[in-house]
């Protein structure tokens, strides 16, 4: 039985949006 | 008060900076890079190369590892997107 791997993703640009938010909801978050 | 190296190159090993957290964010289906004013929102191959940063892996390593998980890596990509994130000081880098 021959066993087949999952192909790899293609590869994407690495991308980041920057919200600029209070302090308070930073901490909250985290 | 030194200044921050945002220069990277193949040995720089990038980590998270003190002050930033990397967390998974429900609402958004995304990560996020947590810091004191600003919420960084990752896409999947951001996230991906973030979490591979902990100081001990250079910035060939990083690459290395992604070609492990994805066609085509381009590296040029991944030295921009943390030297754009050391420049935002969510990254440190040590180099050499």
């Amino acid at each position: 039985m021959e066993s087949v791997a999952a192909p790899s993703p293609m590869w994407e640009a690495p991308e980041f949006d920057e919200v600029a938010v209070a302090p308070e909801v930073t901490m909250y978050l985290g | 008060m030194g200044t921050a190296i945002t220069a990277v190159d193949a040995t720089s090993r990038p980590k998270l900076s003190r002050h930033v957290r990397f967390r998974f964010d429900r609402t958004r289906d995304r990560h996020v890079l947590l810091g004191p004013e600003t919420v960084v929102v990752l896409n999947g191959t951001g996230a991906d190369i973030v979490g591979l940063c902990d100081g001990a892996r250079t910035a060939a390593e990083i690459v290395a590892e992604l070609r492990g998980r994805y066609h085509q890596v381009v590296d040029e990509d991944v030295l921009r997107f943390l030297a754009r994130l050391a420049a935002r000081r969510c990254l440190e880098l040590s180099n050499g």
